[in-house]
């Protein structure tokens, strides 16, 4: 009979030896006090973890053959999948940003319980990216219009809001290791993958696409074992009360910073890239994050000091209308884009009036122009139509339409004798706690400033193989592509909205 | 109502599951169904959520019984793709708890 596993972890956990002749400086500097102490919910231990995910990767790559056996990939709804062409390489930005975040906290908490959790939490970051490489291979090789699939890393790169997802998953591998694991296990992880990786494949699975459920589901299922992680790190630090100022701070950055990427994402593609949706995404927000992890969990610290994020009444504001209005932002700017997008028509205008009432009047008239413009002989795009090109968060990196493209709250202003644009008084807060981490890179615009579309572009590669039919279209129809020779004719140039 | 119109940070009791759709998740749900009647369960097509009051507990020996083969923490947790409240998993038991800190870390 197998030895139980309590017994076992209690011996393992032993195995663990310090310094008596020397005290090693920390590799990673921390303003926190971390006690020598902490437990895994998990009690994770290599030989069952090892045979734990070898039955779970059976399991996807036996799902991933089956869906090329029924054809899976062509039978999903065409608008769905191209979402799937920005989605997933966001998805591996986060897994590969992971992986160093562990590594960092295995380095730092000087506890071998939390550690053995740590160490298959970096094992489960590489293998979520081999996950999401071989899901996108299977879109690539199967789905009839694969443009955008073949350079999905690189093109996330270069998007103007593809460097969302760097803003958003640098943090789980930088600053302060306390501070990682608050974003990394307990703000993303325990809020936000809920609504990403659980709820979001339920919209894929009524939009026909069986391969992301099948293949996210499963990562999620390591990502329980991380929110674990981050729970015994919490605990851990929070029972010394010099440590709870520092976590509130910590809290309030992290989770507003990955509202805003979150919230996006999954509201623009669980929304404006499906034909079936289950839910609005407002109520999903509320299940997952209000109740589920404000209410079961963060509500119930005020005994050791801790407080919810005091910006949740904001967000909730924000969760209204945010994705509305970057999801008709995407579509204004569609040349810049390496997916297509297919436009609203009569049955999703009445969806969304049903769900979000006043959503017709705020949304449905540039909905109405772009579709009007969809076809390449109308000789128009839509971001032409607009005053002016907004500006993206030097924070987040969301365009600065938030939370609603006709009254946005950007906030303008000069640090260090340079202009910078946020989105948000959150984003302002979070810029001025350390503007070093937000002033390193340039903004989009500034890249590309005073160059013609055309040639904007030619420089990101998202031409197809032909070398002139754009990857971006403002439509599914796959016989009316726009080419790089209807961008030039459109003579527009780009101009950065914060050039003087 | 709109969200931001609800209390936001009402403490909740409640702690839940979700389980990847699976003969194996079905075999659970239907444990739940019969032994915890008071818990709520949502199909959403490719998962199951479970929410419970207080506590749920998921026995490997009771599972085992009915999918008519051993079944371990391990076979669970490959179906279990979220939770929320305290996890706790033991030998052939899976519990999650309401209260901020179970018995095993109160030390």
């Amino acid at each position: 009979m197998a030895p139980k596993l309590e017994i076992v972890h209690e011996k393992s956990k032993r195995y663990d030896w310090g310094f008596d002749y020397a005290r090693p400086d920390p590799k990673f500097p921390t303003r926190y006090i971390i006690p020598p102490k902490g437990k895994d919910p998990f009690r994770v231990m290599m030989r069952g973890y090892a045979a734990m995910e070898t039955e779970k990767d059976n399991r996807v790559y036996g799902g991933l053959d089956s869906n090329v056996r029924y054809r899976n990939a062509n039978v999903a709804e065409p608008r769905f999948m191209e979402a799937m062409k920005f989605a997933i390489p966001a998805f591996t930005d986060a897994e590969y940003q992971a992986v160093t975040g562990a590594g960092f906290l295995i380095a730092s908490v000087k506890n071998q319980e939390l550690r053995q959790g740590f160490a298959g939490q970096m094992l489960d970051e590489v293998r979520h990216t081999q996950l999401e490489v071989a899901l996108r291979k299977y879109y690539l090789k199967n789905y009839h219009d694969p443009a955008g699939f073949d350079i999905g890393q690189i093109a996330l790169g270069n998007h103007p809001i593809g460097t969302l997802a760097r803003a958003s998953f640098q943090p789980f591998n930088t600053g302060d290791p306390i501070e990682v694991s608050m974003c990394l296990n307990v703000v993303l992880e325990t809020a936000y993958t809920n609504p990403l990786v659980v709820a979001l494949p339920q919209v894929a699975m009524l939009n026909g696409d069986h391969a992301m459920p099948t293949t996210f589901l499963s990562i999620q299922s390591d990502e329980s074992r991380h929110m674990a992680n981050g729970y015994g790190t919490l605990m851990c630090v929070v029972q010394e009360p010099d440590n709870v100022p520092f976590l509130q701070e910590s809290l309030e950055r992290h989770f507003w910073h990955q509202h805003q990427s979150m919230d996006t994402l999954v509201g623009v593609v669980s929304e404006y890239y499906s034909v079936h949706r289950p839910w609005a995404y407002r109520d999903v927000w509320e299940e997952w994050v209000v109740d589920d992890f404000v209410g079961s969990y963060m509500s119930r610290l005020g005994s050791f000091g801790l407080r919810p994020p005091d910006r949740l009444a904001e967000v909730a504001r924000f969760v209204e209308d945010m994705h509305h209005s970057v999801a008709i932002g995407l579509a204004a700017m569609w040349p810049l884009n390496f997916w297509r997008i297919d436009p609203m028509v009569a049955a999703d205008y009445e969806w969304f009036e049903s769900h979000y009432p006043g959503w017709t009047a705020r949304y449905g008239g540039l909905w109405d122009a772009y579709r009007a413009m969809s076809d390449p002989t109308s000789g128009r795009v839509l971001m032409q139509e607009l005053p002016a090109l907004p500006p993206f968060c030097q924070v987040c990196h969301v365009p600065c339409v938030m939370p609603r493209i006709d009254a946005p709250e950007t906030r303008i202003f000069d640090y260090e004798g340079k202009r910078y644009a946020v989105c948000s008084e959150g984003c302002h807060w979070i810029f001025h706690l350390n503007p070093k981490i937000y002033t390193g890179c340039a903004n989009w615009w500034e890249r590309f400033d005073g160059m013609d579309l055309a040639d904007v572009v030619l420089a990101l590669g998202y031409v197809r193989p032909d070398g002139k039919t754009l990857m971006g279209q403002p439509h599914l129809n796959p016989d009316r592509m726009w080419t790089i020779d209807d961008i030039r004719r459109l003579e527009y140039e780009v101009k950065d909205p914060l050039k003087a | 109502m709109t969200v931001s119109a609800k209390d936001l940070t009402r403490v909740r009791d409640t702690v839940g599951i979700s389980l990847i759709g699976s003969t194996e998740s079905a075999a659970a749900v239907e444990m739940v169904a019969e032994e915890m009647p008071d818990a709520k369960i949502t199909d959403h097509d490719c998962f199951y959520k479970i929410e419970r009051e207080n506590l749920l507990r998921f026995e490997m020996a009771n599972l085992a019984e009915r999918l008519g083969r051993d079944y371990t923490v391990h076979d669970f947790l490959v179906n279990m793709t979220s939770y929320f409240g305290r996890i706790v998993v033991n030998d052939g038991v899976v519990e999650i708890h309401a209260e901020i800190l179970p018995e095993r870390f109160q030390d």
